[in-house]
């Protein structure tokens, strides 16, 4: 008897529970114009905390606006392609490396903005479509290279100034392996850390001819076995984390922060998170050495930008909070927290640890800044196929290549065909 | 002499049947333990996660999980979901398992095996029909949204339990209610439900379980803090620049405490509900 009653109530709690739920649901306000921004950042990280202090600032100075600056998780990719494919389109979004190539039919031309006079020109064959439209306020500019930790390098006697062939690269990681060092981290576990190895290495793998050919829908299968089959050479000779399988991109940065590993091909923010670990991590980037003999480059683009929707209803409102963002003071300390080079001209840059590498490399403009390869070069959709192929190839070395660049061809005109 | 060396092969026996359940229990205990090990660190100690801090212990990790991860809301957000929803999926599971398993026409086996083909489909296949329909209704960031969707994946499950379950009830006992005047509704509320009690400490016990720790879905359709529930909570931590593991850790032993608490209170109605469920 006793037990049935604490059925019903508990029964009764629950749906009691459920109805205050469903009328404190947000964005009932009629008044005040709520705009939904999706930042693509975790709940504790320091971007977002800026970010939060700047929105702050904003909704005092400007009452009749709140935004709701929303986390995100690691599978903020497919949310936004859900949410885009359902027509329940967020205000603002973070458009993580693709306001261009694949959200900007959803957003607003901002070129005409007054804070669009300072836009980074090193974003704009990234960002820039051939009308001179861009789509997102561009924190920061992705200028990414090499990772390498310089003390490792310097107890195996490697000087990075020499790297500047593959040739050169694998005999220093021999050299650092000789050392007990797995000289290459890379996270197997995580769905993009292999993926990037060959993204960093085709950018160079390719002529300009070929390059075109992939452009107009024509996958060009040789450069790319060369890609694969340097990355088979160095699973050969072991310069990969034995752990490589079940590697997050977490433990990347604590090899990189520890000193367990020498290189990491990724983006800055992997810098950033070892510095977490390890504040007195001694790090820089390198350009990456060309496969067909040509100039080592930087790969780079956009990186943190945000994009207004077309379809807001609060066009205004978002323009204003943009405009807001862009302002030199606070887009300062946004480009500081993302720890990469501001995005407008008018910020000044504050890259800690790695101003070093961004002084001597990319401030003098010695060496070109290419593109994502995939972003560019292959129709949406196939960076898992990229990632998977390099994974196999990983694992199980030259016996994986053919496969792999069979794959790749598979996928591309599957693809490409779709995209037509 | 052949006693003894019987009574020396039980004990043998014992104690090998006593160290697998103790491996067992360790292999279980272990993801824990690492979480543990892992929450009570700065992100600066980098010993291994197998070993506990060394010094003082670091409660920064709970702190930020609080703070910044909202995951005592989000444990309350869980809470009002996996209840109500659990509820919902017992009450119509059973009112749906029951012409299903005393009438055993051609129609009703066609419907029970379509129901039980549910259970196949993966979730995230219909997610984008399905994130489309809740916009259309109002229903993304609610309660009452998340609650209908988290009840309709368990429903399938809940439907086949009860079914197979009521089909072994003897059929008598409702004889003898029709005969003493009972009407179908009072044969069902009042003889078939109390009956339903073990069956129905299966159902809670796995749809319950799978409601709280749902990710899949509630990641897409919760995405307002205060509404979202601990496994979207914890994934907060996660993003594809940065993550913080000590703090996930931190959220995920603090997401699984209550679970805890109401496993420790209802242990005698869970086993009996395992036992129940697995003789069907």
């Amino acid at each position: 008897m006793r037990s049935r009653s604490l059925f019903v109530v508990a029964g009764a709690t629950a749906l009691v529970l459920a109805l205050v739920g469903c009328g404190s649901a947000p964005g009932s306000s009629e008044t005040k114009s709520t705009l939904e921004f999706q930042t693509g950042q975790s709940v504790d990280s320091v971007f977002l905390k800026q970010l939060t202090t700047i929105t702050k600032k904003f909704e005092s100075a400007n009452p009749g606006i709140t935004v709701d600056l929303r986390p995100s998780t690691s599978s903020y990719e497919s949310d936004i392609k859900v949410r885009l494919a359902s027509g329940n389109v967020p205000d603002i979004w973070w458009t993580h490396g693709w306001s261009l190539l694949r959200y900007s039919k959803f957003l607003v031309p901002l070129q005409n903005e007054a804070w669009a006079k300072d836009f980074n020109p090193a974003l704009a064959p990234a960002m820039k479509n051939s009308h001179g439209q861009f789509f997102a306020f561009p924190v920061d500019t992705d200028v990414a290279g090499i990772i390498y930790n310089k003390d490792v390098l310097a107890a195996s006697g490697v000087s990075v100034a020499s790297l500047t062939t593959w040739d050169a690269f694998g005999r220093a990681a021999e050299k650092i392996a000789a050392t007990g060092i797995a000289p290459i981290t890379v996270s197997g576990k995580a769905n993009g850390p292999a993926g990037n190895l060959a993204d960093w290495i085709a950018s160079g793998a390719y002529s300009k001819s070929e390059l075109a050919e992939l452009s107009s829908g024509t996958f060009v299968d040789a450069p790319y076995t060369h890609v694969l089959d340097l990355i088979a050479a160095w699973k050969k000779e072991s310069l990969f984390n034995p752990d490589y399988v079940s590697a997050t991109s977490d433990d990347m940065s604590r090899a990189l922060a520890t000193g367990k590993a020498a290189f990491a091909f990724s983006q800055n923010t992997t810098a950033g998170d070892a510095l977490q670990y390890n504040p007195k991590a001694n790090l820089g980037y390198f350009p990456v050495p060309s496969l067909t003999g040509g100039k080592p480059y930087l790969i780079g683009g956009e990186m943190n930008a945000f994009g207004i929707s077309k379809t807001s209803k609060h066009l205004k409102d978002a323009k204003a909070f943009i405009a807001y963002l862009a302002k030199p003071a606070n887009a300062t300390v946004l480009a500081k927290a993302a720890g990469s080079i501001p995005g407008l001209t008018n910020v000044t840059p504050d890259l800690g640890v790695l101003q070093a590498s961004y002084d001597s490399i990319v401030k003098p403009g010695k060496f070109p800044l290419v593109p994502y390869f995939d972003r560019v070069y292959l129709p949406n959709g196939m960076w898992n196929t990229m990632v998977t192929t390099t994974d196999s190839v990983v694992t199980g070395g030259h016996a994986n290549v053919a496969a792999g660049v069979s794959t790749m061809a598979k996928d591309f005109a599957r693809l490409d065909a779709q995209t037509k | 002499m052949s006693r003894t060396r019987t009574d020396a092969g039980r004990r043998t026996g014992r104690a090998a049947i006593g160290a697998a359940l103790l491996a067992v229990i360790l292999l279980q205990l272990l993801p824990f333990y690492v979480a543990l090990t892992t929450a009570l660190k700065s992100r600066t100690d980098l010993s291994s996660q197998w070993l506990l801090p060394i010094g003082d212990l670091f409660w920064g990790n709970f702190a930020t999980a609080i703070r910044d991860g909202g995951i005592l809301r989000a444990i309350g957000n869980s809470a009002v979901v996996t209840v109500a929803a659990t509820a919902i999926v017992c009450v119509l599971g059973a009112l749906a398992a029951y012409p299903l398993a005393r009438r055993r026409t051609t129609l009703n086996k066609a419907v029970l095996l379509g129901i039980i083909g549910l259970i196949m489909i993966p979730p995230l296949s219909i997610l984008v029909p399905l994130y489309s329909m809740l916009n259309r209704l109002g229903a993304i960031n609610t309660y009452w949204g998340i609650i209908l969707v988290m009840a309709t994946t368990q429903l399938p499950l809940a439907i086949f339990l009860y079914s197979s379950f009521m089909r072994s009830l003897p059929i008598a006992v409702e004889e003898a209610a029709v005969m003493d005047g009972a009407n179908l509704l009072q044969v069902l509320f009042l003889v078939i439900f109390p009956m339903l009690k073990p069956v129905t400490a299966t159902v809670v016990i796995l749809a319950g379980v799978a409601i709280w720790n749902d990710y899949a879905l509630s990641v897409y359709v919760l995405t307002d803090p205060q509404v979202k529930t601990i496994a979207p909570a914890i994934g907060a931590f996660f993003s594809t620049q940065s993550s913080n593991l000590g703090a996930a850790a931190a959220a995920s032993l603090m997401g699984f405490l209550p679970v805890l608490v109401a496993y420790l209170f209802l242990q005698r109605y869970f086993i009996r509900g395992i036992v129940a469920g697995s003789e069907r």
